[in-house]
């Protein structure tokens, strides 16, 4: 649809009626400041949103003037609006009546409606129904923009909701994210109640309840800390950024803070080379027996003593029995009535082995077979396999000299532990290595300490070298240095936060498998498929929803990026990104400036402004797609930042989009220097456009005299 | 494509769908009223629950869920 | 084949009362680690790890100290065989090794008649008394040299070597010295 006609009648400073004829495409309304463009804007803005409030405000005083007291007359703001051949009026119009000199009464607003078709035929209709059935309010609220400061249409947290209501598919899919969750709970409620009638698990299950309980809440703990982090560090770094934007020398600054950056993290790396904690070591590394060799000795030397008079005594003992059974069993006595070895050594292996090769490997010796060497061994070997096998008769008959043998384990011990002295003697060599080698790392962290204190020293001199004022620039210095800390922790914290909400979601994993486990176990298996399936259709539903939301961000995101191309063509080559957050579970977004990836805090109004048109025209176009149908959009002032070079390249860009668009722009305006009179600059002429008016007051005016203010319109 | 078909189509396509319950994308119905026929239980479900909310006539929370819970728990 | 070693780690040694506060200001109960165990100004991990280093200081200082009567005697029941296992810290390094050397040095410093013990003249239970007394007195003895140093200087053991350098200087030569020529870490 388009606007066809705006008249203004005896609204503020227009007196009488005024009629704004507009055409398809680009019309432009010039007027230098106060001289009645935003009074158009305000006027237009009446017409679709105006409330019955202080409406004597928006008498024009001129008239008011002019008309006899106890005379009234009409103030009212009209639309004339063409769509698909139909006309439609819109106007909203009150009567004043002139009470006394200065002061009027009026009567409540009338918002009338009149459709006129193609055979010319009137009919009055509801005004308010008309306009939200030409110009639904929704689409209004992206075609209107008042001045730089309110294009930023993101700020609102509604704002994305809407525009998804509007425009995207996604709207469809929120209710079965909802409901999806709403028919999981139930069966898993219903699988619940039917695990908890199984006794046997009922401690188990309600602990595991207990625990994910703690654990969900634990991650939506850290998730805030999370989120907040995030905004921390953004602040930070687009602090840093400000502050970077006074330094003459960007580039400079840039390195020196790369290699700051280098070197705290090889501080940092050395720092965790070096292992200080000592005490620790003394258990894990078994610092702690440094000295214990003579201890391991005064203990071997009793083991092997016991040993000795143990079998000193079996051995007299066994004599003695020898004697009372008849030397039953012929010992292999040792030289000088020497007490044997432990029958089990050399071991059973070791004895066949040497048996076999006819040679004692103990003493070095051959042994021929039948030699009385070999014999010894062989008995040895056949007392040990005798010992192993006769034991429980003989202890039938016999009461043994020894009830208990704890010698052997204690032998055992003794022999394993022989190994590792070694080991030991080698500790404070070890320890003293660990020493040097911490102290070399120390060391190289002092160099490299110095060296941070001198890049500092440097990135200081050049935020000394900045343009901004001298006492602004102390705060700026000493804060500098102390964002670069905060953002160094901020990012630590950062990694912290994502570490433990990765470990709680392993555990809550694990937690909730155990529970599943116990449902099989317990619950009736069609409750537990059921639900299943449920939770399936649930995880569809939401990454259905999700695909649908960020495929619209994808498509805004395009589009504007397509606008904000073309705006700023040859100059800045950044990107808008639209960054979807969610919080608290209301999906949001923020709109960012990235350049090579980095965001790009501080844009300069110019930028930021064209960005935001960008977007504006984005959700415009999304409009004429999805309702096939253009709708016009009215901005004032939005270049004020441009510079009239920009502004004209942005006119001429603007002037290639399809749908309709009113400007109000205070740029292409001369002033007479001597004869203050204002003219219209020859570069008007290049700028491509439909129509054009020029909003000017009527002179001689008097700036504090509202009765002589009547601004004209003048059809360019 | 009625909107309801359209929303049907968006869910069945969801990769879940063939990787889990490997059902090929030939077999995938086109419509609500084919989907409703189905014997794979998910799809059936899927059909019984958009049917509900963007049927002609939506139901309530409570009908839906003893629609959906009882047809899953006889299907299984 | 009988173990007096499998009898012994089953047993809960005790401590004398007077020591308590030491073991609330040097060892975390909990199993702290890391940066958690520095921030608390806690040393020890647990209180095991503390029992095992007055026992090992005591030993090596041959600082035999049996509890006197008319202390109390106090333990935090936590058997031999479960200190420093793998099963509650994971971080850390198994204790099994060093318990079977705590045993030696208690058979070591023992006096005990294993002839009669094998002979069942004297039974398993009263040779595991008998170490576990041993063990008592030893860190007696290493817990009140340590409660010495902190009556001296409470900070004492604010420096990370101290407990090692107390244990290095029962030998030969005292090599942690030469780590303190430069700053501590944090100052960097």
């Amino acid at each position: 649809m388009i606007i066809k006609k705006i008249q203004i009648d005896n609204y503020l400073c227009y007196f009488d009626s005024n009629i704004f004829e507009l055409s398809e495409g680009l019309n432009i309304i010039l007027g230098e400041n106060g001289e009645g463009k935003t009074k158009f804007f305000e006027a237009v803005d009446w017409l679709f949103n105006g409330t019955n409030r202080e409406l004597e405000m928006l008498v024009s005083a001129k008239k008011l003037e002019e008309t006899e007291v106890g005379d009234s007359f009409r103030v009212g703001v009209a639309m004339t609006v063409e769509q698909y051949g139909v006309k439609s009026i819109i106007t909203r119009s009150f009567l004043a009546k002139k009470e006394k000199v200065n002061e009027c009464s009026t009567s409540t607003f009338l918002l009338e409606g009149i459709e006129e078709n193609n055979s010319g035929e009137r009919n009055q209709v509801d005004g308010a129904t008309l306009l939200d059935r030409i110009f639904p309010f929704q689409i209004r609220k992206y075609s209107m923009f008042k001045g730089e400061a309110e294009l930023n249409i993101f700020e609102s947290d509604s704002a994305l909701a809407n525009l998804i209501n509007l425009f995207s598919e996604a709207k469809h899919y929120d209710k079965y994210s909802e409901k999806g969750a709403f028919l999981r709970e139930k069966a898993e409620k219903a699988v619940e109640e039917s695990s908890k009638q199984d006794k046997k698990n009922e401690a188990t299950y309600s602990r595991l309840e207990n625990d994910i309980l703690q654990l969900n809440f634990q991650k939506n703990h850290y998730q805030v800390y999370l989120s907040t982090t995030e905004e921390e560090i953004s602040k930070i770094e687009g602090n840093l950024q400000l502050a970077e934007s006074h330094v003459n020398n960007a580039e400079a600054l840039q390195t020196l803070n790369n290699r700051i950056r280098k070197i705290e993290d090889e501080i940092a790396r050395k720092t965790n080379l070096i292992d200080e904690e000592y005490t620790t070591s003394l258990f894990d590394e078994k610092w702690i027996l440094v000295n214990f060799e003579s201890y391991h000795k005064e203990f071997s030397n009793k083991v092997s003593a016991h040993s000795k008079a143990r079998r000193e005594l079996q051995s007299k003992f066994d004599q003695q029995k020898g004697f009372k059974e008849g030397a039953k069993k012929t010992k292999a006595d040792l030289l000088n009535n020497a007490i044997p070895l432990p029958i089990g050594v050399p071991s059973k292996s070791h004895m066949e082995e040497m048996l076999n090769d006819e040679i004692c490997k103990v003493c070095n010796r051959e042994a021929k077979k039948g030699s009385e060497p070999y014999d010894f061994m062989f008995n040895r070997l056949k007392t040990y396999l005798e010992s192993q096998v006769v034991e429980e008769k003989e202890q039938a008959n016999d009461e043994p000299l020894f009830k208990f043998n704890y010698t052997n384990r204690l032998d055992n011990l003794c022999i394993s532990h022989e190994d590792n002295l070694k080991n030991l003697r080698l500790t404070r060599t070890r320890i003293k290595d660990l020493f040097a080698f911490n102290d070399d790392r120390k060391k190289e962290i002092e160099e490299h300490t110095e060296q941070l204190e001198k890049e500092k020293g440097e990135r200081e001199k050049i935020l000394g070298n900045s343009s901004i004022a001298e006492e602004k620039l102390n705060d700026v210095l000493k804060n500098y240095t102390a964002w670069q800390k905060d953002l160094k922790s901020q990012n630590k914290n950062h990694v912290d936060y994502l570490a433990l909400l990765k470990n709680i979601e392993i555990d809550l994993k694990a937690k909730k498998e155990e529970k599943d486990k116990i449902d099989t176990s317990s619950a009736n298996s069609f409750l537990i498929k059921t639900r299943n399936i449920l939770r399936d259709i649930e995880t569809v539903f939401l990454d259905t929803k999700k695909q649908k939301f960020e495929e619209f961000i994808d498509k805004l995101q395009t589009k504007s990026n397509n606008f904000f191309k073309t705006i700023n063509i040859d100059a800045f080559t950044g990107t808008i990104i639209f960054k979807p957050k969610n919080f608290s579970n209301r999906p949001i977004v923020e709109v960012e400036l990235q350049e090579d990836g980095r965001t790009f805090y501080k844009p300069n109004q110019s930028l930021l402004t064209s960005m935001h048109i960008s977007i504006l025209f984005a959700i415009s176009e999304l409009a004429s797609e999805i309702k096939a149908e253009n709708f016009p959009m009215i901005f004032d002032a939005p270049t004020s930042s441009f510079g009239e070079n920009k502004t004209t390249q942005f006119l001429n860009l603007i002037h290639e989009t399809e749908n309709q668009k009113i400007l109000l722009i205070k740029d292409f305006l001369l002033t007479d220097k001597l004869t203050k009179n204002l003219s219209i600059k020859k570069e008007f002429e290049n700028v491509k456009r439909n129509k054009a008016f020029w909003v000017k007051l009527e002179r001689p005016f008097d700036p504090n005299n509202l009765k002589t203010i009547n601004s004209q319109v003048i059809t360019l | 494509m009625a909107r309801k078909d359209e929303i049907l189509k968006s869910f069945l396509t969801h990769p879940l769908l063939e990787t889990k319950y490997e059902i090929p994308k030939e077999e995938l119905p086109a419509t609500i009223r084919e989907a409703i026929k189905s014997e794979i239980p998910i799809i059936h479900a899927i059909a019984l629950i958009v049917e509900g909310l963007d049927g002609t006539s939506p139901v309530t929370d409570s009908v839906l869920r003893n629609q959906v819970t009882q047809f899953l728990n006889e299907a299984l | 084949m009988n173990s007096l070693f499998d009898k012994w780690k089953t047993k809960i040694p005790k401590y004398s009362e007077v020591h308590k506060e030491l073991f609330i200001s040097l060892s975390q109960k909990f199993g702290a680690e890391g940066e958690k165990k520095i921030n608390l100004g806690k040393h020890f991990s647990t209180n095991y790890e503390l029992y095992i280093y007055a026992f090992f200081l005591g030993l090596y200082n041959n600082e035999f100290a049996p509890i006197p009567e008319e202390e109390k005697k106090i333990d935090f029941s936590h058997a031999i065989q479960n200190w420093g296992s793998k099963t509650t810290i994971t971080t850390r390094k198994d204790f099994t090794k060093l318990q079977e050397h705590m045993f030696i040095a208690l058979v070591a410093k023992t006096e005990m008649d294993l002839i009669a013990l094998e002979k069942g003249d004297l039974s398993e239970d009263d040779a595991v008394k008998n170490l576990l007394k041993t063990m008592e007195s030893y860190t007696n003895g290493g817990l009140i040299l340590i409660r010495e140093k902190t009556d001296e200087n409470p900070n004492h053991f604010l420096n990370p070597t101290s407990f090692l350098d107390m244990i290095l200087d029962t030998g030969i030569e005292k090599i942690s010295k030469i780590g303190k020529k430069t700053k501590p870490i944090s100052a960097a």
